[in-house]
């Protein structure tokens, strides 16, 4: 047996485990430290990732021609766009935001661990038995056919009797119990547990985005889980319970308030982290602190309560009064402010700066690019009378694409690339990281924007078949898609790869620019991040030209 | 929990344990709070409806009009759509004799609805109607209906229910078409919470 050379957290706590396999394992498995349990969450997330990119594949392939391609049967088609959409949401983005929080925020604070190590851990391993109850109508064959929403009378246990939706729900309840516990811990470790001269203004703009969300899981997402369980009552006992059925005194209405009531804010939750990734990463690579830091933090506050006076806008067609939806509509577009602040604050930071294009950078200056094109047909669907026309086609699917594919999962590729020499004390293959980024960039438009134009053309969105005139943008659509899941490949491949093989990193890794405490102590950290409390020197974020003193860091020592 | 040489005193430190759980227990406060205002929000939601919907709930009404001293606007005619849906639960065929009357606002008129019962069992079914655009709702006013009871098929049973209605003179005047759609629930797994909501 080899002895496991590895450094910092990543070393085997105990004699015996250095030479036994099994019990490093164990170590991990069972490990309170936060470091070990984000990468434990990143690494869960990423198997989820490519689980729901094989479903948007199957999707996609079904779609390339007009008339049956894959699946005979529409009904297992059908399952398909609520389980990728599950997965994707549930099980790839926000478990591996939470995965980034965990590793990085105890250390950005100045903080040993999170304040319930343990609580921590459960949250963890709460998660691989809530996707496999989740997806468990995948082994017994009885698929739910009703989308990631699942209104009823849709998923009622009239239209929807089948087992696999009663697991489908109860698997949504776990998460949502489980993020909340990663919420509740969040908040303790940051509000208490901030070292010495850490005051809340001083946060790295990474912990503030993680406060917010962490919030916004608090007061959401039990909402969701009340939802559900309405859901299943109705479903376990018809006849009893009537929260949504219409014969009983019901409405199906009300689902859609309590569903969208969580999952508008649900989409701040899958974003707002990703906010606070490109904020260290467009200062880092800048060589400039990042434009108005404060207006930053409050901006994303200001998103976090609009974002729950907004839910009506996904029921425009729900025949909710007109005086209702105008105001909604208002509201929407409102969003589009704190929104606008934060592109042009990242902007501002570049403006000047002296940039550095590696891949992290890449990713962040395409996600606000793209981004930003996600947020304009944000706000067209926000608009009551092009929303009718426009609901449920796939002007949707493009919309909600660019901003989750080229907004969420951009900003998590740039804090990957850019915490990874943290994380391993490796540094990833850089050719294979821009490979990576060309390929996502180009096929990621390749996918989904001629899905703007086939929404407007009509063309519904989650249906098996469509009409043959779309035919031919569906085959480009389904040709980007698979580019684009097969780049994905090369990402955790490079990763992989470098683990073992790469280069050792540097502790200041990107050209000594990292301002954040992360920054500050060895690659990877070691067990319980700093060898004696911290304390951090406060700094002053102002607005100077670059020709000016402090205006680029590399002037001011 | 795990151990190393360097371990940080204050990881164990009585009053950083003392400010977690203050914050934990807050967050838990809020958790519940959110969870319970999740359930909460069945009865806000009938209060808010019942309070800004114009005409109220169609599965409370069950009470005739009364047709007096109604003014007849012989100025406008208005034409009235008929929809009649079954839901799956109810095992019963279910028409209409006219797809559409035209009326003048005020103006009585009989329309007759016919529901047949093809199966070998007694089915109890209750309608429930929707009325497009609903602004029109207030002013739609019924002498008779058959929603305003359950109806009880026995097997075979073909039954003709006539719906004596008018719309009040003072429907606004940019309202032409109007659509009801009255839809048939099976009334048997209904009728416990029936009793309770409408007292």
């Amino acid at each position: 047996m080899t002895e496991i050379k590895a450094k910092g957290y990543l070393s085997p706590l105990t004699e015996e485990a250095k030479t036994n396999k099994w019990l490093y394992l164990k170590e991990w498995l069972c490990t309170t430290d936060a470091k070990r349990i984000g990468v434990l969450y990143l690494a869960f997330s990423a198997v989820m990732g490519l689980f729901g990119g094989i479903l948007s594949i199957l999707i996609r392939i079904e779609l390339a021609h007009h008339g049956p391609v894959l699946f005979a049967d529409p009904s297992l088609y059908n399952a398909l766009p609520g389980f990728h959409a599950t997965a994707m949401i549930f099980f790839f983005i926000i478990p591996a935001f939470t995965g980034a929080g965990n590793f990085v925020v105890p250390i950005q604070i100045g903080a040993p661990d999170m304040a319930f190590p343990r609580l921590n851990l459960a949250a963890f391993w709460i998660l691989p038995p809530a996707a496999l109850v989740t997806f468990f109508g995948f082994f017994i064959n009885s698929l739910p056919e009703f989308g990631w929403t699942g209104y009823p009378p849709l998923s009622n246990n009239v239209y929807s009797g089948m087992l696999g939706a009663d697991f489908w729900v109860l698997g949504l309840v776990l998460v949502g119990v489980s993020s909340t516990m990663a919420a509740v811990n969040f908040l303790a470790t940051i509000f208490n547990m901030r070292c010495k001269g850490m005051k809340l203004f001083q946060l790295p703009l990474f912990t503030w985005s993680i406060i917010v969300t962490s919030f916004l899981i608090l007061a959401a997402t039990p909402v969701l889980t009340s939802a559900l369980l309405m859901l299943t009552f109705e479903r376990m006992f018809p006849g009893v319970f009537h929260f949504f059925n219409p014969a009983g005194g019901g409405d199906p209405v009300l689902y859609q308030h309590l569903f969208w009531f969580y999952s508008h804010p649900a989409v701040y939750i899958m974003i707002l982290p990703g906010f606070g990734i490109i904020s260290s990463v467009v200062q880092t690579f800048s060589r400039k602190h990042i434009f108005g830091y404060v207006l930053m933090a409050w901006s994303m506050m200001a998103i976090a309560v609009l974002g729950f006076v907004v839910w009506a806008h996904h029921m425009y067609t729900t025949g909710i009064a007109l005086e209702v939806r105008v105001g909604f509509m208002f509201l929407t577009m409102l969003i589009a402010v704190p929104t606008g602040i934060k592109i042009f604050s990242w902007m501002a930071t570049m403006w000047g700066g002296s940039l550095k294009f590696d891949t992290p950078m890449l990713f962040a200056i395409g996600f606000i690019a793209m981004f930003t094109l996600g947020g304009l047909s944000g706000v067209v669907l926000a608009s009551v009378s092009v929303d009718i026309q426009l609901h449920d086609t796939y002007y949707v699917v493009a919309h909600i694409h660019y901003v989750l594919v080229a907004g969420s999962m951009l900003t998590l590729f740039a804090g990957l690339y850019y915490w990874y020499p943290k994380v391993s004390g490796k540094m990833y293959n850089e050719f294979w990281g821009r490979v990576h980024f060309w390929l996502t960039a180009i096929f990621l438009n390749v996918t989904f924007f001629l899905q703007h134009w086939m929404g407007v053309a009509g063309m519904p969105r989650r249906y098996y078949d469509y009409d043959p005139q779309f035919e031919w943008a569906n085959m480009i659509s389904s040709g980007g898609a698979v580019v684009l899941f097969l780049a994905q490949l090369i990402f955790v491949a490079n990763l992989v790869w470098s683990w073992k093989y790469g280069e050792d990193a540097e502790d200041n890794h990107w050209y000594g620019d990292g301002i954040h405490l992360e920054w500050m102590v060895p690659s990877p950290p070691d067990h319980h991040n700093f060898p004696e409390p911290p304390e951090w020197k406060p700094i002053i974020r102002q607005h100077v030209s670059a020709d000016q003193p402090g205006g680029l860091w590399h002037r001011q020592q | 929990m795990t151990q190393s040489p360097g371990n940080q005193s204050h990881l164990h430190d009585d009053d950083l344990n003392a400010k977690n759980a203050r914050v934990g227990r807050l967050a838990i406060m809020v958790i519940v709070g959110m969870f319970l205002f999740g359930f909460a929000s069945i009865p806000l939601y009938r209060w808010v409806c019942a309070q800004s919907d114009p005409g109220g709930s169609s599965w409370f009404i069950g009470e005739p009009d009364v047709y007096e001293n109604v003014e007849i606007d012989d100025d406008r005619e208005i034409r009235i759509r008929f929809n009649t849906n079954v839901e799956r639960q109810l095992p019963w065929e279910f028409g209409v004799d006219d797809r559409y009357v035209d009326i003048n606002p005020g103006e009585q008129s009989t329309v007759t609805f016919t529901a047949s019962n093809p199966t070998s069992n007694d089915v109890t079914g209750k309608a429930v109607y929707d009325i497009s655009p609903p602004e029109a709702a207030p002013y739609f006013k019924k002498l008779e209906c058959f929603c305003f009871i359950e109806q009880t098929l026995i097997s075979g049973q073909e039954l003709d229910m006539p719906l004596v209605f008018w719309f009040e003179p003072e429907l606004p005047e940019h309202v032409t078409d109007i659509s009801l759609g009255y839809t048939f629930f099976n009334a048997e797994s209904s009728r416990a919470r029936a009793a309770v909501e409408v007292e």
